[in-house]
């Protein structure tokens, strides 16, 4: 119930602070929640997304929902947003300068961008010469990208060789497990 | 060489020529010594200028400034001592590996852009209670500290520029008047004030940090707080003591809840 009332994703903590109930207890139920909507084939399911639970439906019902919104679309990110938001999620908090330097480009007006449209926040200022702002990634993140926490995130070491799409592929399920 | 140089040729062919020739300097079978470029200069210029008076085939000029240009720097690398070369190999070499290293480097975050869009796409069909922000489009109050005004006012300030001739007596302001003055601005605004519309158009810089400070000392002293809806939004400010405002809205703010 808490769950299907909230406007944003549960975390256990929360749900432990609200019913009492222990840890343990809360997962197994959750898991529960999930394996009986699975079960019985509903259309929405239990997600664990942004450090929390929410209820989703399944993308087989996404036409509807799409038609019941008026078809509009959800924000769509560019390619540079998202080689940014990935620099950024993998060295937060990091700089403007700092990322700039991985990119080879000006990232202004991306940083720009993200920040209107809370994918990152201002997390304070480096204490260095100038005191440059420091970016991590938001909430909004976790949740545009359906990724449970920053740690569901490949091992960016495993990233980058050559034979590229099967190692990502790879880690990704992997991480997933 | 200079034997074919002083035949008449046609245009085309004479492009050929440089470039051949800059081919055969690159490759080593020809010494750039040998070549005297402003003989070839003197055989392009009468023959564009003379041949075809006010007409130019950028095309062909423009082969002709590359092959030349080239040429001109195997000639100009030539004057170069060669004792000088040892250290500038030694910093590309170091080059090749910091661009390497940052190729491998730019190379991971590259590699992930396909998969957090294959990411985005999958999760574009999952809708969850929490909707994007773009289709529930309701205003959230988010948790503002003084980073934020701080924000505010720097981008104020960067573009405000200071007049560089002011010829009549400035205005002098103080916090303690500025005070009384925004406290009276209250009074006129139901409690409610807008920082875009506090800080004129007409307002020097010198006045928007007296404007900045005299909140500051009002935030510290309890009596204002301020409201951001949303990123890049503007502030308000609200008197604390005005009953009019949600009692629910006050209370977020001073716990720092939302």
């Amino acid at each position: 119930m808490l769950l299907f009332l909230s406007n944003k994703p549960l975390s256990i903590k929360k749900i432990k602070s609200i019913t009492g109930k222990e840890i343990k207890d809360i997962k197994a139920i959750i898991k529960n929640l999930q394996s009986e909507y699975q079960e019985h084939n509903r259309p929405f399911f239990i997600q664990e997304v942004a450090k929390g639970f929410s209820f989703a439906t399944k993308p087989d019902y996404a036409e509807w929902i799409k038609k019941m919104y008026n078809n509009e679309k959800k924000y769509v990110l560019s390619k540079s947003s998202i080689e940014t938001l990935a620099i950024i999620a993998y060295n937060q908090p990091i700089t403007r300068l700092e990322i700039e330097k991985i990119r080879g480009v000006n990232c202004s007006s991306i940083l720009l961008n993200l920040l209107k449209n809370n994918f990152i926040k201002v997390s304070g200022r480096k204490k260095v010469p100038g005191n440059p702002l420091l970016y991590r990634v938001t909430e909004r993140f976790l949740l545009h990208f359906g990724l449970k926490n920053i740690t569901d995130l490949p091992p960016i070491d495993q990233l980058g060789f050559d034979d590229e799409e099967n190692q990502i592929t790879k880690i990704f399920s992997e991480t997933r497990d | 060489m200079k034997k074919d140089n002083s035949n008449k040729i046609k245009i085309e062919q004479f492009i050929n020529y440089v470039q051949q020739l800059f081919y055969k300097v690159k490759n080593g079978e020809m010494d750039p010594n040998e070549i005297s470029l402003l003989d070839i200069l003197e055989k392009y210029l009468s023959y564009m200028i003379l041949s075809r008076p006010g007409s130019i085939n950028l095309d062909i000029a423009a082969d002709f400034l590359v092959s030349v240009s080239n040429l001109i720097l195997w000639k100009s690398n030539l004057l170069l001592p060669i004792q000088q070369e040892q250290p500038d190999e030694e910093i590309e070499e170091d080059e090749n590996i910091s661009s390497d290293e940052y190729w491998a480097e730019y190379k991971k975050y590259h590699s992930l852009i396909r998969i957090f869009e294959d990411k985005e796409i999958k999760q574009g069909d999952i809708y969850l209670t929490y909707l994007d922000p773009k289709i529930e489009n309701k205003e959230k109050y988010q948790t503002n500290d003084f980073s934020d005004l701080i924000l505010a006012i720097e981008s104020i300030l960067s573009r405000k520029k200071e007049h560089n001739s002011i010829n009549f007596k400035k205005r002098e302001f103080n916090i303690i008047q500025k005070i009384t003055e925004i406290e009276e601005n209250f009074r006129q605004n139901k409690g409610k004030l807008s920082f875009h519309k506090m800080i004129a158009i007409d307002c020097s810089r010198m006045e928007i940090i007296i404007i900045f400070l005299a909140l500051l000392e009002l935030i510290c002293q309890d009596k204002v707080y301020y409201i951001q809806s949303r990123n890049f939004a503007d502030i308000i400010f609200y008197r604390k003591d005005d009953k009019k405002l949600p009692k629910e809205k006050i209370n977020r703010k001073i716990n720092g809840k939302e």
